[in-house]
């Protein structure tokens, strides 16, 4: 088995290795630096037979999973707007951006692996890595694999994508000449299955951090404080036997250690992962461009957008490839 | 002059009011946000039009709607004004104003032919009924105007923002400044009022997050961001380039008219804004014709070239470690670039041109990972240069890889016989990823290289690039390498198996797969050829892996169970049926994992066969298989496992029981319930319980006359579940017939269960009151009571107060109890009474415990009446645990009169902790605001407890209240000084030049803000824009110190300190306590502070406190007033 706990920019190298070596791999979200890296991981995940677990462990906490099964069973009857909530700001730690030399036992050059090549300093690396565009896209991509993912499981989308997607985000200054990624951000996608899921920064949702589900007989919001709904009663009303029942998991590395023993799909498989964070890099590139995209969840292409599907990988610095 | 109610509305009818009338009801109206004076009605009704742009059609009726929830501004008076007054004076239209949001309502609706949303905020239709109504509305054919906040709304409704046309998104043009609006469409009629092409205007500008407003509205007022002014305002995006004002779009059969002017009050005697109002609202009402086509935005009409260049001067010269402000300019630029093809590519030369001059290598490094987003084959002679030089060569190539084209692949090609080392890599890397076919010949030599590290790049790309050729190389590689480059081949081999499948080529892919599916070859690959002849082999993908799971190696049969759920449910598994005994556990489980979900013969009887394995995981993989299945068979075989098996097993079972899904098994469950010997059907009856089988209710009823107490049992159990209000009467007789203290529990709480479920709120209780009235049996009698007090039906009110007045001490309890158990607080005073006056000790305890649980759900009390509730129970409670009782009530109260109530015992012996635990729990919830009595009660829990969570709590409420310790609150003000917007802070009023003799300084009254103490709110003190106040109090230093001035303000700040200026702020914002944070040197003895706080517009404050240099508090200084 191997464990993925690295900067995102490593995800793909280390997961598609590990894939051909045959180990089964618990991997913390999101999934990867890219889309198109996230594609390779799942088809090499898929072709070579090993698990996949993904670190999205909201999945196995009992209010999220009711909450997906109260949506999914239409408790809230048709749903048409999903609210996600994630963390705004850039959580710096400042401990110098001045280039210097790297500390002694550290492989700088293995570190950056295929990301450009950038001198060291003190606040790159460890941590802070988040709110650097070249190793990750912020808040959004680290929270995505989180909220966004169960707003797809409630929505039966786990496999499905956006079809189109339109935001604003707010850059900081970077006069630190180090920390890019967006300090708050908002964008909107249609979801051809005729909802439409709103995912921002907290500050910019009336209900704040979570998943606030809207629909026309009610609501649903969760986050990891809670579970809350509209009209109340919709939590006391038990999911049967016959109804939509979800994967259950009580414990999300347990999951991974059954799974891994019965060869059966987690709770968080790789294609299930990439459909998450595919909404938080879509929402990145629709705000880096600036302009409303139209997305092909089949061939995970842009329609008629040459230059955003430019934005789909990054060119990785040499030796490094997948 | 008659009052109004603040919800009432009113028509204002033109026919029947006479104008002196009608101005008295429009000023009551006005009166409710801002005076609107005599001399500016004037104003107004001069400005107005005499005409309306066209005739009605027929009488037009339109409802002012305002209503704001959130900002209210002082222009919803003028604009209320304006509007019913050009109605009349045109004859365009009556209105009616309303701030009531029971008008959205389709009945109220159909009296208009428009809505005007005037400047409302925050709204959110949380009733789906007023939302469909306006929705309707539209649809249907009305009008919408908004004006100016209009866009303020809707945040949680995404329809009707979409509506109106977006989300306010900040107004870096404020309301002090004069602004340029363009008039993107002269001709169009609802710009008849505007002549000119451009017009200034002051007011505020709204920028909004637009919903579609490009491809959905018309625009035909926009800012002119062109305008140097309206490009420098403070808070202004690079982005910022687009700021349309007004638009009209179609919706459904009807019209929207949006404006953002509208916030001053001047706009509102505006003759040209008026006239294009008059002509937007009656293109709203359906009167005026107007073209609604939307219109693209002209982006390359508001960006020069010149600004990329005078940001690409800045970045010029970057290095490492420096700032990238103008590389986050430049990017934030091209976001508004990419919106014209022609900027683009002119932005494009732009940058190759920098490219080629002096700048840095970190400079031109950004610039081609900027460039590689949009570079077209203009940018490759640079690139293709670039590459050949040993300090560039990496930056242009991260460009030249995200270049589509022939001529980029070929700039590649021709780059890779010259290069070395890693470039080279990179070059075999980037062909491969294209992939570039024509490179094959220049890459398959690479594959023998001695450099390992190159020899893998090239096979990988080879196999990137696949096709026959491809496949050949990487076969003979694959036979002749060992180490590595073998494992390199397979897998890249591989890859051109999978490549043929794209291209629909299947059975090319599945002759290299079965060349794969070989022992020497590793796990993953041999998976993955397997996989791949199983999805490519349809009709034969059953026996591959049938055969597979007979193999003898057990690699192989993993692999195979792996697909096995790929297979169709009709395939006949009968051979491994057979063969699955032989598997060692772990390959059961995976088995029994992987048919999971069947339901065919073979695989219910793999699962029933395992079902009592003697390895726990494979009986447990079974339980869960069957429970999946959806097969009456399975309830069998699970109630048997549930009613026979061991602890664990037993629990496993019978949650699968209750889970198994599929339309057949409540049907199975029921026709077993009756045929089943008795210890299955427990298991039965508690499931049809736990399944909410209502179906089965009639049988269980029955039950409870079997002459097996267990079945009685789990029937009264079940019943609770699953009975209807019908089986009330019955269940009651059965309980008060039988002698069984356990029947007697669970069928009570049965029958308080189904009463629950009785419809009409006064009929819950009536079948237990008609027994009771029946029955002489004292025990019988009691049962009754204990039921209705759980019930809390009304009606049996008076039989409980009866039974508390009866001689018999036992009836009397039972009654007590029963009211002391009600669900909600209606017995609450006789509860009271009980715990008051009696003489019995029980009774005394049960009423003042009903009592106190009571107090939280009395409904029509606040914090101060729950406090006073807890008080008079504290006085009745005589023990200690009773008292504890009345203190941890007490908690959950958040207000201060319950933090004085508790504080009152902490030094009650056996009471401390618990008084001290609502000290903290009260203390953490209340507002912040209140902190200069809080914390003094935290404090002293902290220094008293012993505790240690207690002490941890304590110290984390003192850190965060701490942070609105200390502020200043004794001041003298003076103000409001007037003066130019633009001026204001510059300006140096009287107080800043004076000796402050001739001034009339007053004291600052305390509690201008009655939650945040620290809020000095000018605005409650002399409200209104543009206006300067001054603040200056004494402040006594033991001795000269350091501190730390931190203050927030709203709007910009000026402060002196003993006649020196140390701090100035020219800024927008609201108050936040220590915004700012001002070193100061205070001198021993007396420091004099003044303080300017120039207002711009909307609130108006500030704050400020001293604190040490490192920010904790600053004891011993004294504060004072001037005498």
């Amino acid at each position: 088995m191997v464990m993925i706990a690295t900067p995102d920019h490593w995800h793909a190298l280390i997961a598609i290795g590990a894939a051909r070596a045959g180990k089964d791999i618990y991997a913390e979200k999101p999934l990867a630096y890219s889309i198109a890296e996230g594609r390779a991981i799942v088809d090499a995940v898929q072709r070579h037979g090993v698990i996949w677990q993904t670190g999205s462990w909201q999945r196995s906490q009992q209010h999220f999973r009711l909450a997906c099964e109260l949506v999914r069973n239409g408790r809230i009857g048709n749903v048409h707007t999903v609210r996600v909530g994630l963390p705004q700001g850039n959580g710096i730690q400042d401990n110098g951006t001045q280039p210097c030399d790297p500390p002694q036992g550290f492989d700088y050059d293995m570190w950056l692996g295929p990301a450009p090549w950038r001198p060291y300093n003190p606040s790159r690396c460890h941590w802070n890595f988040r709110w650097i565009s070249d190793y990750s896209q912020g808040q959004l991509t680290d929270w995505a694999g989180h909220h966004c993912d169960i707003a797809n499981w409630a929505m039966d989308t786990e496999l499905s994508a956006p079809v189109t997607i339109e935001g604003q985000a707010t850059y900081p200054a970077a006069k630190d000449g180090l920390f890019d990624t967006p300090e708050s951000y908002y964008f909107e996608c249609q979801f051809k299955e005729g909802f439409t899921m709103i995912v921002a920064d907290s500050m910019q949702q009336p209900k704040g951090m979570g998943v606030h589900f809207i629909g026309d007989e009610g609501w649903i919001h969760v986050n990891r404080s809670g579970l809350w709904a509209g009209p109340e009663a919709i939590l006391k009303s038990p999911i049967r036997p016959n109804e939509i029942q979800l994967y259950r998991s009580a414990d999300h590395i347990g999951n991974f250690i059954d799974c891994v023993r019965s060869r059966r799909p987690t709770i968080t498989p790789a294609d299930v992962a990439h459909h998450s964070i595919m909404i938080g890099h879509l929402g990145s590139i629709a705000m880096k461009l600036g302009r409303r995209l139209t997305w092909d969840p089949a061939r995970e292409r842009f329609a008629d957008d040459a230059g955003a599907n430019r934005h789909l990988s990054r060119p990785m610095r040499s030796p490094w490839n997948v | 002059m008659a009052t109004i109610d603040r919800n009432q509305s009113y028509l204002l009818n033109l026919k029947r009011i006479f104008l002196t009338g009608l101005v008295a009801l429009i000023l009551n109206q006005g009166v409710l946000t801002a005076q609107v004076s005599d001399e500016e009605i004037r104003r107004i009704e001069e400005a107005l039009p005499d005409q309306p742009v066209v005739q009605p059609q027929k009488p037009r009726n339109l409802l002012i709607f305002s209503l704001s929830l959130g900002y209210a501004h002082e222009a919803i008076a003028y604009a209320d004004q304006m509007l019913a007054r050009m109605g009349l004076k045109t004859g365009a239209f009556q209105s009616k104003i309303s701030r009531d949001m029971s008008v959205f309502h389709a009945d109220s609706l159909s009296a208009y032919d428009a809505i005007c949303f005037n400047n409302t905020t925050k709204l959110l239709f949380e009733d789906e009924n007023q939302r469909r109504a306006l929705m309707d509305f539209v649809k249907e054919g009305g009008g919408i105007i908004g004006l100016h906040a209009a866009t303020d709304n809707f945040y949680n409704w995404p329809e009707a923002a979409g509506l109106m046309g977006g989300w306010f998104d900040g107004h870096p043009w404020t309301a002090d400044g004069t602004w340029q609006v363009v008039v993107n469409d002269p001709e169009h009629p609802l710009n008849a009022a505007f002549s000119e092409e451009r017009f200034a205007v002051n007011d505020e500008i709204y920028r909004i997050r637009p919903l579609n407003l490009r491809r959905n509205s018309r625009v035909i007022l926009a800012l002119d961001m062109t305008d140097p002014a309206n490009r420098k305002a403070t808070g202004v995006r690079v982005s910022d380039r687009d700021i349309p004002i007004s638009w009209l779009r179609s919706y459904g059969q009807g019209r929207l008219f949006y404006c953002s002017l509208g916030h001053n009050r001047q706009i509102y005697w505006h003759p040209q804004i008026l006239q294009h109002y008059l002509a937007g609202i009656q293109f709203a009402l359906g009167d005026l014709e107007a073209d609604t086509t939307p219109v693209p935005f002209n982006w390359s009409a508001v960006v020069e070239a010149a600004e990329v260049q005078v940001i690409l001067q800045e970045i010029k010269s970057y290095q490492y470690g420096e700032s990238r402000e103008a590389q986050m300019q430049l990017q934030e630029l091209l976001r508004v670039i990419g919106h014209d093809a022609g900027m683009l590519r002119r932005t494009e030369l732009q940058l190759i041109e920098f490219l080629q001059s002096e700048a840095t290598l970190p400079a031109k490094q950004f610039i081609c990972e900027t460039l590689s987003s949009f570079a077209g084959d203009a940018s490759l002679p640079v690139l293709m240069e670039m590459l050949s030089e040993e300090s560039t060569w990496e930056m242009a190539l991260f460009a030249l890889e995200r270049i589509p084209g022939e001529r980029a692949a070929a700039i590649l090609r021709q780059a890779l016989p010259q290069s070395r080392g890693r470039m080279r890599i990179a070059l075999v890397n980037a062909l491969g990823n294209r992939p570039d076919q024509d490179a094959l010949p220049s890459l398959i030599p690479l594959m023998e290289d001695a450099d390992e590290t190159l020899a893998v790049a090239a096979i990988r790309a080879v196999g990137k690039i696949g096709g026959d050729k491809a496949v050949k190389t990487l076969k003979k590689t694959a036979k002749k390498k060992t180490g590595l480059l073998h494992q390199e081949a397979i897998f890249a081999w591989l890859n051109c198996a999978v490549l043929y499948e794209q291209e629909n080529q299947p059975a090319k892919a599945i002759r290299i797969y079965r060349e794969l599916f070989n022992p020497d070859h590793p796990y993953a690959v041999r998976f993955a050829a397997l996989r791949g002849m199983v999805n490519n082999h349809e009709s034969k993908s059953a026996r591959i892996i049938l055969n597979e799971l007979q193999s003898k190696d057990s690699d192989n049969r993993s692999m195979a169970l792996r697909l096995l759920p790929e297979l169709d449910a009709d395939v006949d598994l009968t051979a491994i049926e057979r063969a699955w005994p032989g598997f060692h556990p772990s390959g059961q489980v995976q088995l029994i994992s992987a048919l999971t979900g069947r339901n065919d013969v073979v695989s219910l009887g793999i699962f029933s066969g395992a079902m009592n394995h003697s390895q726990p995981a494979v009986q447990r993989a079974a339980i869960q298989a069957l429970g999946q299945s959806g097969s009456v068979k399975a309830v069998d075989r699970l109630a048997l496992l549930a009613a026979t098996g061991r602890c664990e097993e037993r629990k496993n079972a019978r949650e699968a029981l209750n889970r198994l899904q599929g339309d057949e098994i409540n049907p199975y469950i029921l026709q077993m319930l009756t045929q089943s010997p008795d210890s299955i059907k427990l298991e039965l009856i508690r499931s049809a319980g736990q399944r909410h089988m209502s179906e089965a209710a009639s049988v269980l009823v029955d039950y409870l006359e079997n002459e097996n107490p267990d079945i009685r049992l789990e029937s009264a159990k079940a019943l609770a579940q699953v009975g209807l209000p019908v089986h009330l009467k019955t269940i009651l007789d059965h309980l008060l017939q039988t002698t069984s203290e356990a029947e007697q529990r669970e069928l009570q709480k049965t029958v308080v269960a189904l009463a629950g479920r009785t419809p009409g709120p006064n009929q819950r209780a009536a079948p237990l009151i008609e027994r009771f009235n029946f029955t002489g049996d004292k025990q019988q009698q009691i049962l009754l009571l204990e039921m209705m007090g759980k019930i809390g039906d009304p009606q049996t009110l008076p039989i409980l107060k009866l039974a508390i007045a009866e001689p018999d001490t036992e009836l009397q309890l039972a009654a007590v109890r029963a009211l002391s158990e009600w669900p909600d607080a209606l017995p609450m005073d006789d509860l009271y009474a009980i715990a008051a006056t009696s003489t019995d000790d029980r009774q005394r305890i049960l009423a003042l415990r009903g009592y106190v649980r009571m107090i939280m759900l009395h409904e029509n009390s606040d914090w101060s009446g729950k406090s006073q509730m807890y008080g008079r129970a504290m006085q009745l409670a005589s023990g200690v645990q009773e008292q504890r009782q009345v203190l941890s009530g007490l908690a959950q109260v958040y207000s201060p009169e319950a933090l004085q109530l508790v504080a009152d015992y902490l030094d009650r012996p056996g009471l401390e902790q618990e008084a001290q635990m609502a000290v903290i729990q009260i203390a953490a919830s209340l507002d912040e605001g209140l902190a200069n009595e809080i914390l003094p009660l935290v404090r002293r829990v902290q220094e008293q407890t012993s505790n240690e969570t207690i002490r941890r709590q304590s110290q984390a409420i003192i850190n965060q209240l701490s942070r609105w310790e200390d502020f200043l609150v004794l001041w003298e003000v003076t103000g409001p000084f007037l003066g130019e917007a633009g001026n204001l802070f510059d300006e140096a009023f009287v107080p800043e030049v004076d000796d402050h003799s001739g001034i009339a300084w007053k004291v600052l009254p305390q509690g201008l803000d009655s939650i945040n103490y620290w809020h000095i709110d000018f605005g409650a003190l002399m409200g209104g824009s543009n206006r300067v106040a001054y603040l200056r109090n004494r402040i006594n230093s033991p001795a000269d110190q350091q501190a730390l001035l931190e203050l927030g303000s709203d709007d910009a700040v000026k402060v002196w300190l003993n006649g020196q200026l140390v701090h100035a702020n020219n800024t927008v914002r609201g108050v936040t306590p220590a915004e700012d944070k001002v070193a100061v040197q205070l001198k021993q003895g007396w420091n004099h502070l003044l303080v300017k706080v120039v207002n711009y517009a909307g609130g108006w404050g500030a704050c400020l406190r001293l604190r040490q240099p490192d920010g904790s508090k600053l004891d011993g200084l004294e504060v004072a007033l001037y005498d």
